[in-house]
């Protein structure tokens, strides 16, 4: 009998799953813009404005909208109290602790940040320059 | 790299997350109703089931329609060629290219037994019988003037010790009473003196490019009859073929899961208890003209042979491309409605009819291949081997036929598949396009209004306020 030989086939390999899949998921790779800074004068005075974190708050208000979710609201009569909702609580406060007590913000101020500086001159007098940084600055904070 | 599990997982998972941004909450199920979801090679079975899941009923019959009109000329043009091909290797394996005296025109001729050729007891049925209008096209009044070789065989055998031409290619006599060595029921094959010096690749192609391969109404028929065993209960057809008929079809599916890797393992054919076990059960509906739904409990779904002649009626009566596409559409819908006659639940109908378009697009390829081991194409084959390998060389069945033809019918499944797996995976692109676009102007939306929100946060506007907006993002 003819020894059976692979043939050769036409066009577009779209034979593998492997190599379909690769197409399906590549359609959802969008590039995405990053976001922009916010205003610096305005986090400077309005950052003071804010309250800070609650856990209590947070999980009060994740309950408040669990009957979006199709989720039941408050105790059910027949199972006793809701421990889905003590649970949140409780997920809620050991996150929100977590972030509170353990979390470090790293700020880096770039070189080239344009600066103003204010000395004293030669007859006492006050001197402004005008410059900028030249290497990155450092800065740690914690969030509250 | 990820296994096709994790990646059909990962693109569920996506579908997932862009639906989360488009309509809220999640509303796609990653749940055992899609049977894709495996390590299994069969693309056309993941690309149904993600159209299911992204748009549903209406977007599956319209692939169905695009399937069987648009793209059926393309794959008879496909399997044509690879026809031709393996045509080829097999003349390629002998010494000498032309026509053997004895098939020319004065020579005694190649004898066939009927058998040989028709392993799936096709010329058993009358072409002017319920199911042979279901499964032969162009049925002449006189069959042996019809342009389908199937249709022209059936004429040949009913006239015993006539001869009759096929396109000036060959001529063929039927003979029921054998005489010396020739068995009974034989077909007695020359070629024309056109080809008495031309070699036997010019009679091959001549008589692949004379055949018509693929008709619409016959593909669905045959797909029809395959899943609810719509014609093969009518026309009485045995366990032991639709056994037979099972165990073909159990091929197809483990060269078509089986498509990554470039051998085909033995494995394919040989099953395990369980798989002749499903196959026996496959049979056993299927006399029964039913296929079973599962949902709380099973509840048998048939699809009659009425609806089916309806369909073949109106689409043989349709002239142009909108009519035919009009005609299948509502030969589609009729049959969907018929198949969820049994259901009682009107909560399960949309599913059950979802599922019943599912699957034709899953067993397209075995309609089709049912028609590549029908006598049109076995015959070219059959003398090829005869002429190579001597008279007696021949395929003791279809499974013979296919383990001895393997890479053809695997390179004739993957031209097939190809096609349908390109129209598929258009209209899921599509779909995830328009998805992955929506959840990009939500995503944008959202940010501009959390930046909003944080500004004002910072001018001090209170809180309330501010998650009144935020909170309906």
């Amino acid at each position: 009998m003819a020894e059976n030989k692979p043939i050769q086939s036409s066009g577009f390999n779209l034979r593998s799953i492997n190599g379909i899949l690769n197409i399906i998921l590549s359609a959802f790779s969008v590039p995405e813009t990053p976001s922009e800074p916010l205003p610096p004068p305005l986090i400077m005075t309005g950052a003071k404005l804010r309250s800070g974190m609650s856990s209590q708050g947070l999980a009060a208000d994740i309950i408040s909208r669990q009957s979006d979710a199709g989720r039941v609201v408050g105790d059910v009569f027949a199972d006793g109290p809701n421990v889905e909702e003590a649970m949140e609580l409780i997920r809620v406060q050991q996150i929100v602790n977590m972030i509170l007590n353990e979390a470090k913000v790293d700020v880096v101020i770039p070189p080239g940040v344009a600066v103003k500086t204010v000395g004293i001159g030669n007859l006492g007098a006050p001197v402004i320059s005008q410059g900028a940084t030249v290497a990155m600055a450092i800065g740690d904070g914690i969030i509250r | 790299m990820s296994s096709p599990v994790d990646k059909k997982k990962k693109v569920f998972g996506k579908i997932a997350a862009a639906k989360t941004l488009t309509e809220g909450l999640p509303q796609l199920k990653l749940s055992s109703s899609f049977e894709s979801i495996n390590n299994g090679g069969n693309s056309i079975s993941f690309l149904s089931d993600l159209i299911k899941s992204l748009i549903g009923y209406e977007a599956l019959v319209s692939s169905v329609i695009d399937i069987l009109t648009n793209s059926l000329t393309k794959i008879e043009k496909e399997v044509k060629n690879a026809l031709k091909v393996e045509l080829k290797t097999i003349v390629s394996c002998g010494v000498d290219p032309q026509l053997p005296s004895w098939i020319q025109s004065t020579g005694a001729g190649i004898n066939i037994e009927v058998s040989k050729i028709d392993f799936l007891d096709i010329l058993r049925i009358d072409p002017n019988s319920i199911g042979g209008r279901l499964l032969y096209s162009d049925i002449t009044p006189d069959l042996t003037e019809s342009t389908d070789f199937n249709t022209f065989l059936y004429g040949v055998i009913q006239d015993d010790g006539v001869t009759y031409n096929w396109n000036g290619i060959f001529t063929i006599t039927f003979n029921s009473q054998g005489v010396g060595t020739i068995p009974n029921n034989t077909l007695t094959i020359n070629s024309t003196i056109t080809y008495d010096n031309k070699t036997l690749t010019d009679l091959n192609n001549d008589f692949i490019n004379s055949l018509t391969l693929f008709k619409t109404d016959n593909i669905l028929n045959q797909v029809m009859d395959i899943i609810y065993g719509s014609i093969s209960s009518t026309i009485g057809k045995s366990i032991k073929q639709l056994e037979n008929e099972a165990k073909i079809n159990g091929i197809v599916d483990k060269m078509v899961n089986n498509f990554n890797d470039n051998a085909i393992p033995d494995s394919a054919f040989s099953f395990t208890n369980d798989e002749t076990y499903k196959q026996q059960l496959d049979a056993t509906n299927r006399n029964l003209g039913i296929a079973t739904v599962n949902l709380s409990t099973q509840i048998p779904s048939t699809v009659p042979i009425t609806s089916l002649t309806d369909f073949t009626d109106n689409l043989l009566t349709s002239t142009t491309s909108t009519e035919k596409k009009e005609a299948i559409s509502n030969g589609l819908n009729n049959m969907a409605t018929n198949s969820v006659s049994n259901i009682r639940n009107s909560v399960d109908i949309p599913s059950v009819k979802l599922n019943f378009i599912q699957q034709i697009i899953n067993n397209i390829i075995k309609g089709i291949i049912s028609t590549v081991l029908s006598p049109k194409v076995i015959f070219s084959f059959i003398i090829n081997y005869k002429i190579i390998y001597g008279e007696t060389a021949t395929f003791t069945d279809a499974v013979d036929f296919i383990k001895k033809n393997k890479n053809l019918m695997n390179n004739i499944m993957k031209r097939i598949s190809e096609e349908i797996i390109r129209i598929l995976l258009a209209v899921a692109l599509k779909e995830i396009e328009r998805l992955v676009a929506q959840a990009v102007i939500k995503k944008q939306k959202e940010k501009a209004t959390l930046k909003l929100a944080q500004l004002q946060t910072l001018i001090g506007v209170p809180i309330d306020t501010i998650k009144r907006i935020t909170d309906n993002l």
